[in-house]
C-alpha cells in the first residue's frame, strides 16, 4: 500500500479544516476585495436578508382602527397616539445599516419614521426621567435605552421600510431603530414607551445579554 | 440459523445513534431559527435556542463519551476509514465511469465502503466546524467579538448546514437502500451473505477471527 493510501483519509480530513479555517478567516477580506466602494458610494444598496425573530408563538396582529401608541411614566403630558396621528408627526428618513448579534447583517436598510426626541419633546421629559423602556404588544418582549441614547438624532420609531409600510414579521406597525446599536434593541410591535428613573432589563439582557449593545 | 458478522460495537452504535438524533435536532431548530418563513410561524425564539444548545451539548459529549468507553473498536475502525487501498481509489474511478454510462465490475470493498470513508471525513468535519462556529456565535450574543468574526461565524455555521443537509440525506437513502447495512447499525451484526457481497475483502480477512462470525 502506497503512503498516500495509508494516510488517504486523514490528508483529506486536514485539507477540509484548513479550508474551513480558510473559509472563516478569509470570507470577509475576500468579499470586501470583491466590492468596489466606488460603486458602493454611488447607488448604495440594501444587501442581506432579514432574518425574522420573535419570542411569543404568534405575533401581535396590527389594527390601524384600534392601534394605540402610549407614552407614559416620569412625563408632564403622557400621550396616546392613534396611527393616524403618528403618521402626522414629523418624519424623518434614515439609511444605516441594521446588525444582529447573532452575526448576519443587513446594509444600508432604508427606515422611515418618526424620531424618539420629537415624541419625547411633545410629551416632556421629567427632570428624574434617567431611562426609555419599549415596550412590544407581543406582551414578552421589552428593552431600554438611557434617556440619552433615546434621544439620540438617530434614534427612531419606524413605520416603513424600505419604502413599503412595516410588515407583520417586522414589527408592525412601529419598530425602534438604533444604528449604533445590535439589533435586540430594536423593540418590534411597539405599542408602550415608559420613562423611568431606574434601569430595567431588556428580555435577551436578562437571559444573558450586555444591556451595553453598542456594536464593536 | 443465519450466519451473522459482528460489524460495530454497542459504544460506536450508542455514539452513531446519540450523533444522529442530536443532529435531526439541530438541524430542525437551526432551521426554524434561520428561515424566515419558519421562524416567523414558529417564533419562541428563546425556546428553540434552548433546545438548538442542549443538543449542540448532546451532539458531542454523548458520542464521544461512549467512544470513549470502548476506545480499541473505534481505534481499528478510525484506520481502517483512513486507510485507503489502491482498490479503493480503482473503485472510485470505476464509478465515476459507471455513472457516465460503463458497466465496470466494482473491486471488493474493505469494512468501510469508499462512500463510507468519505461521509466520515465529511461527518467529522462537519462536526469540528459547527461546533466551533457555533460557540463563536454563542460567544457573540454574549460578549459581542470583533465584528467581522462573528459575521465570518454565522456565514460558515450556515454555509456547512446547507452543505449537511444533502450529505446526511444521501446518508439516509443508502442506508434505506441497504437495509442490512442499517440493520447492522441497530443491532451490531449483518448477515454473512451480505458482509461476502458487500464487504468480501472484510470478511476474508475476519474468517482467522471466529469469535466474530457467529
Amino acid at each position: 500500500m502506497s503512503e498516500i493510501g495509508r494516510t488517504f483519509g486523514r490528508r483529506l480530513f486536514i485539507m477540509l479544516n484548513l479550508a474551513s479555517a480558510a473559509l472563516l478567516l478569509g470570507h470577509r477580506a475576500f468579499k470586501d476585495a470583491m466590492l468596489h466602494p466606488d460603486e458602493l458610494s454611488i447607488s448604495p444598496k440594501s444587501v442581506g436578508m432579514f432574518r425574522i425573530y420573535s419570542v411569543t408563538s404568534e405575533m401581535p396582529k396590527f389594527d390601524p382602527k384600534r392601534w394605540r401608541l402610549e407614552v407614559t411614566g416620569l412625563v408632564e403630558n403622557p400621550l396616546f397616539l392613534g396611527y393616524p396621528e403618528l403618521l402626522a408627526l414629523k418624519a424623518i428618513k434614515q439609511v444605516s445599516d441594521f446588525r444582529c448579534v447573532t452575526g448576519w447583517k443587513v446594509t444600508n436598510v432604508l427606515w422611515e419614521g418618526v424620531s424618539v426626541k420629537t415624541l419625547l419633546e411633545k410629551c416632556g421629559a421629567l427632570k428624574t426621567a434617567r431611562f426609555v423602556n419599549f415596550y412590544s404588544a407581543d406582551g414578552e418582549y421589552m428593552d431600554s435605552l438611557t434617556l440619552e441614547q433615546a434621544l439620540a438624532e438617530d434614534t427612531l420609531l419606524a413605520y416603513r421600510l424600505k419604502s413599503l409600510p412595516l410588515s407583520r414579521e417586522q414589527g408592525a406597525p412601529l419598530r425602534l431603530v438604533v444604528p449604533k446599536m445590535y439589533g435586540y434593541k430594536g423593540v418590534k410591535w411597539v405599542n408602550k414607551i415608559e420613562l423611568t428613573d431606574a434601569l430595567t432589563l431588556g428580555y435577551w439582557e436578562e437571559r444573558g445579554y450586555s444591556a451595553n449593545a453598542y456594536l464593536r | 440459523m443465519e450466519e451473522r458478522v459482528q460489524r460495530f460495537s454497542l459504544e460506536e452504535r450508542v455514539a452513531h445513534w446519540c450523533h444522529a438524533v442530536f443532529t435531526v435536532l439541530l438541524l430542525a431548530t437551526g432551521l426554524s431559527l434561520y428561515l424566515p418563513l419558519l421562524s416567523a410561524e414558529i417564533g419562541n425564539r428563546e425556546i428553540l435556542r434552548s433546545i438548538h444548545l442542549l443538543s449542540a451539548v448532546g451532539f458531542i459529549l454523548l458520542p464521544a463519551t461512549a467512544l470513549f468507553r470502548n476506545r480499541e473498536p473505534l481505534l481499528k475502525d478510525v484506520k481502517r476509514l483512513e486507510t485507503w487501498e489502491a482498490e479503493d481509489f480503482e473503485w472510485l474511478m470505476r464509478s465515476a465511469r459507471n455513472l457516465l454510462g460503463s458497466k465496470l465490475e466494482l473491486p471488493a470493498q474493505g469494512k468501510f465502503t469508499v462512500g463510507m470513508k468519505l461521509n466520515s471525513v465529511f461527518t467529522l468535519t462537519i462536526t469540528i466546524w459547527l461546533s466551533v462556529t457555533g460557540a463563536l456565535i454563542l460567544l457573540n450574543e454574549m460578549k459581542p467579538l470583533q465584528l467581522q468574526l462573528a459575521e465570518s461565524a454565522v456565514f460558515l455555521h450556515d454555509l456547512i448546514t446547507f452543505i449537511l443537509i444533502p450529505v446526511l440525506l444521501g446518508h439516509i437513502a443508502f442506508a434505506l437502500l441497504y437495509p442490512e447495512a442499517l440493520r447492522g447499525m441497530i443491532l451490531g451484526h449483518v448477515s454473512a451473505e451480505y458482509a461476502r457481497k458487500r464487504h468480501a475483502k472484510w470478511v476474508e480477512g475476519k474468517q482467522s477471527d471466529s469469535s466474530s462470525i457467529f
